[in-house]
């Protein structure tokens, strides 16, 4: 089972498919600098710019409906807004895991 | 319409080419993507319509740029897209001025396109308001409201073109029915105040113990009967034109009054303490020689000259020469055009009718002559007979003519003869003149 759904992208694109592969594209050339920044940012423990970074991820995820990150990607934002550290370590471990499983498959799906 | 312009400020590039490519679904939007609020406001010049604010972007706050926007583009409509389902955030930017706000997720482009139907249908109204309240100024364009090509027409309209240029309080005086609301409304929907309410008062209308709350409002419990607070007249034209009609009856209490309202430029409501500034021009008008009343002690005189302002007299109807024929003309297309009537015309002797008639009432009056005559007409040409002139004045209509003495005399024995289905005897008798008179009249008649 893939770790992503675009039946909203596509919904939305209504048979244009142009946009869906627009929408693939940018997906893969932003969202893993966004991680990449999410992650730096946990390796510093600037929490204010964790919360910040979690902030933009969640539509990108909420679109390409990554279903299993919705709520992880809820809690992390919200544990970095209130300057809790707990269990956000294995959270943002697990956001790492999946979209990079999902930037492979998104990438296959090309 | 022209395309609705739509601007979406979205340093979420993911996002961004959803909202984008959502909203350019429909061909009538034209839609714009900027990733940073600087990028944004330095292309404002492309006059966007509507903007979709990322409440995070990197460079600016949301705020800042929707404190800019309405300072500088109130015509712009705002629409806060923010990751954070945070009440308190979404009231404070809603008081700011921002039209929407909505939280990005799923159903976002959903939302944010049903807002964006909403505010069309806005800038559509707004347009359509524009549109007529430019209508109303055409409808009250001086050569349009008001008829007359008589010399003293000529004369009022230069004085009216006056007036709209300052805001100078005018004085209406004239006889009933000689279009001095008309003039008010004119001078009105020229000036600079044409947007703000025009606000009619006629001052005998109203009864004396209420034109007082009438004019300046009351509070709660002012009086018996004061249930709820209510805003006067005054307070009511904030920006435009208050219009006093027959403000030469207005009570002598009353006058005192308007004169500290006319003279503070506040008003206070009936029971309140508190003054309200007002910026308000003030068009009176009154049937009587105002000046008149002043000597006669009914009319205080401070009033007097706080009001007179710019003086505008309108004539009556009689002293407009071919004027009469200009508007009995205009009146009755107007009135035939209205009902889906086929276009009448007046008879040569109809339109000298008119001429000679007095017109107590004026423009009002002919213009109920007109169209009753238009109504009695079986044909589509209006004779003398169909214009149901107002009986009380035939004396003086009688006299219009300036026949000689001999004519005038025939024509009384003629009525008389008539009233009295012909008996000489009793004609005689009543005029006290011999019968012979009579017989010799009818008989140079027949001949």
């Amino acid at each position: 089972m893939s770790s992503f759904d675009l039946t909203v992208i596509i919904e939305m694109g209504a048979g244009n498919d142009e946009f869906v592969i627009e929408f693939m594209n940018t997906f893969l050339n932003n969202t893993p600098k966004t991680l990449e920044k999410l992650l730096n940012y946990w390796e510093e423990k600037d929490l204010e710019k964790v919360y910040i970074t979690a902030h933009k991820l969640k539509p990108a995820i909420d679109l390409a409906q990554v279903d299993e990150l919705k709520e992880i990607i809820r809690f992390v934002e919200k544990q970095a807004k209130n300057g809790k550290v707990d269990l956000l370590d294995e959270k943002i471990l697990k956001i790492k895991q999946v979209l990079e499983k999902v930037f492979e498959e998104m990438k296959e799906e090309l | 319409m022209e395309n609705l312009r739509i601007f979406v400020v979205e340093d979420d590039l993911v996002y961004a080419t959803v909202l984008t490519y959502h909203l350019s679904l429909n061909p009538d939007y034209e839609v714009l993507r900027f990733e940073t609020g600087k990028d944004f406001l330095a292309n404002i010049h492309k006059h966007p319509h509507i903007v979709t604010l990322d409440y995070s972007l990197p460079d600016l706050k949301a705020e800042e740029i929707l404190k800019n926007l309405k300072e500088n583009h109130p015509e712009i409509f705002v629409v806060i897209v923010s990751g954070q389902e945070d009440i308190s955030t979404a009231i404070k930017l809603l008081k700011a001025g921002a039209y929407d706000y909505i939280v990005k997720n799923e159903e976002t482009h959903g939302m944010l396109w049903h807002t964006i139907s909403q505010i069309k249908e806005k800038i559509a109204l707004r347009k359509e308001i524009i549109s007529l309240r430019e209508e109303i100024g055409q409808k009250y364009n001086f050569s349009e409201a008001i008829k007359g090509n008589s010399f003293v027409m000529q004369k009022i309209f230069s004085l009216m073109e006056k007036a709209v240029k300052t805001t100078i309080n005018v004085s209406i005086t004239g006889e009933t029915g000689t279009g001095k609301e008309l003039v008010a409304k004119a001078i009105h929907y020229n000036s600079a105040r044409k947007t703000a309410p025009f606000i009619p008062v006629n001052v005998t209308a109203i009864p004396k113990e209420l034109i007082e709350s009438e004019l300046f409002g009351h509070e709660k419990g002012a009086f018996t009967g004061a249930s709820a607070r209510r805003i006067g007249k005054f307070e009511q034209a904030e920006n435009g034109t208050i219009f006093l009609d027959e403000i030469g009856d207005m009570d002598f209490s009353l006058q005192a009054k308007l004169l500290r309202v006319l003279q503070e430029k506040e008003v206070t409501r009936v029971g309140g303490n508190q003054s309200i500034k007002i910026n308000v021009r003030v068009i009176c008008a009154t049937h009587k020689k105002l000046l008149d009343e002043v000597q006669k002690g009914t009319f205080r005189e401070d009033l007097y000259f706080r009001l007179l302002g710019l003086p505008i007299s309108l004539p009556p109807l009689r002293e407009r020469e071919n004027d009469i024929l200009l508007l009995a003309k205009y009146f009755l297309d107007d009135f035939c055009k209205e009902n889906q009537m086929e276009e009448k015309f007046l008879s040569k002797s109809a339109k000298e009718r008119l001429l000679q008639y007095p017109f107590s009432g004026n423009v009002r009056e002919l213009k109920a002559i007109i169209e009753l005559s238009a109504v009695m007409a079986n044909t589509e040409k209006i004779q003398e007979e169909d214009l149901m002139l107002n009986s009380t004045n035939q004396i003086s209509d009688f006299f219009k003519k300036e026949h000689t003495l001999k004519h005038y005399t025939e024509q009384i024995v003629n009525y008389y003869l008539e009233k009295n289905q012909g008996n000489v005897i009793k004609v005689a008798e009543k005029l006290d003149i011999g019968k012979s008179t009579i017989y010799r009249m009818l008989k140079n008649k027949e001949e």
